[in-house]
């Protein structure tokens, strides 16, 4: 039921999600239209960092209680992180073409999304290449753990390397800010990824626990 | 005698019989350097530039080289099993290991480092100390990190392939900051370096704590 009904709110939502961002809200002054991918954007790239914190709290638990369902919720919780994060970059890149005019710079917020998607796809492959599915679980939860911690650090050391994107549009001081239909707009387009977030989680934690139940099974008919 | 000496000491032993880590690290870093020396060269540039990165290179994948070697030994024969039936603490058994990863990181990086700057032409006193001391924590963070990743990709299909594939891009801010520090240093640029520093020190205390909590999860049966 649950699922059902999800399946129907999160196409919709991102319907008026691309509603808000592509008609409601007005045309940048000086970037112009492309300038329109912002709201999704910001907030691939926020369900990413959500998606990640999600993985080391769940690792943690896993680690302290032992319960199958943590270490679901840790590896399909990266995955769709993943998936966020490198969707974030792309539509970063498709920006800064016309913008920057390039497609890729070395900085710090650039840099730090890049190494995030890259520690956490390392933590995919970990998880491919063990065998033993309680000895995958453990590792996997101690390098989701090691990752995890890894997030601000990284953000810290690459801050100090240097410093090149627009700074943070919100909350950055009294320059800037954005015009309220803009917020609104990117407000809806968060909502509209968070249920998308939570939504691709759920089914892929459906999926990897009737593939462990097929497992169980084949092993009970070996067994025999 | 001090348990986690004791295993130091029994790392030590097995390195002198054997005789590999340590040289294949040596002569794996060398040859990174002199790679690099080579790609550069033609390009005019100016050799304080890049050789902090090439002296980082050059000590991580040493490094890895070494830490891939470390665990591997212990799997042999099933000595590892050994050392977990012993009754000593699963921490000491990884601050052991760190040491010696660490020791023997420090044996390689003793010949990398002077033909780095034999071959890069570095001037010498300008803050050598200081470039010594980044390297001294760097690679500590290194073996810090590296101990316990090694012991998590010895568990894996294509071990080999899985140390740094785990291990760059989770140590990456500890050398971006240790890149950065030493550059500041080769060019006489005082702004900043002990906030890079201070950055390496943080990640080295971070991750310590951190695996010197978890390594139990990663040896355990």
């Amino acid at each position: 039921m649950m699922d059902r009904t999800m399946g129907i709110a999160t196409p919709a939502a991102m319907l008026v999600a691309l509603y808000f961002a592509l008609i409601y809200a007005p045309t940048e002054a000086t970037m112009g239209t492309v300038q329109r991918i912002f709201y999704f954007h910001v907030s691939a790239g926020i369900l990413s960092y959500l998606a990640f914190i999600v993985v080391g709290v769940a690792s943690v638990m896993y680690l302290y209680n032992r319960e199958l369902k943590w270490d679901r919720l840790a590896y399909c919780s990266a995955e769709v992180g993943v998936l966020f994060a490198c969707s974030n970059i792309v539509m970063g890149m498709l920006w800064a073409k016309p913008v920057w005019g390039t497609w890729w710079v070395w900085d710090a917020r650039l840099t730090l999304q890049l190494l995030l998607a890259l520690i956490f796809v390392s933590y995919l492959m970990l998880g491919a290449y063990i065998a033993d599915p309680m000895k995958r679980a453990s590792l996997q939860a101690v390098f989701g753990l090691m990752g995890a911690a890894d997030v601000p650090i990284n953000y810290m050391a690459i801050r100090w390397w240097r410093t090149q994107h627009p700074s943070p549009v919100m909350f950055g001081g009294p320059d800037s800010g954005l015009a309220t239909p803009m917020y609104i707009a990117l407000g809806v387009a968060v909502f509209a990824m968070t249920l998308l977030y939570v939504y691709l989680v759920r089914k892929r934690i459906a999926v990897e626990r009737s593939s462990q139940e097929v497992e169980y099974f084949e092993q009970m008919v070996h067994a025999r | 005698m001090n348990v986690i000496a004791i295993l130091v000491l029994k790392d030590f032993m097995v390195e002198l019989r054997r005789k590999e880590t340590v040289a294949s690290m040596m002569m794996f870093g060398l040859l990174v350097v002199v790679i690099f020396s080579f790609a550069f060269e033609p390009s005019g540039v100016e050799p304080a530039r890049v050789a902090p990165g090439i002296l980082w290179v050059a000590l991580t994948f040493a490094g890895i080289i070494g830490l891939n070697r470390s665990l591997a030994i212990d799997l042999d024969n099933d000595a590892l099993q050994g050392l977990l039936l012993a009754p000593i603490s699963r921490g000491s058994l990884y601050v052991g290991k760190v040491l010696s990863n660490f020791l023997f990181m420090l044996m390689a990086d003793a010949v990398i480092f002077p033909l780095f700057i034999v071959f890069n032409r570095i001037d010498v006193d300008a803050g050598l100390g200081w470039v010594i001391l980044i390297g001294l924590l760097g690679t500590f963070g290194f073996a810090t990190v590296g101990t316990i990743l090694s012991a998590i990709s010895a568990n894996t299909r294509m071990r080999e392939v899985m140390l740094p594939v785990l291990q760059i891009p989770l140590a990456l801010p500890m050398i971006i900051s240790a890149v950065g520090a030493t550059s500041l240093v080769m060019l006489e640029e005082g702004d900043g370096f002990w906030s890079g520093v201070n950055m390496v020190i943080g990640f080295d205390i971070i991750y310590f704590v951190i695996s010197y909590l978890v390594f139990d999860y990663v040896v355990e049966e």
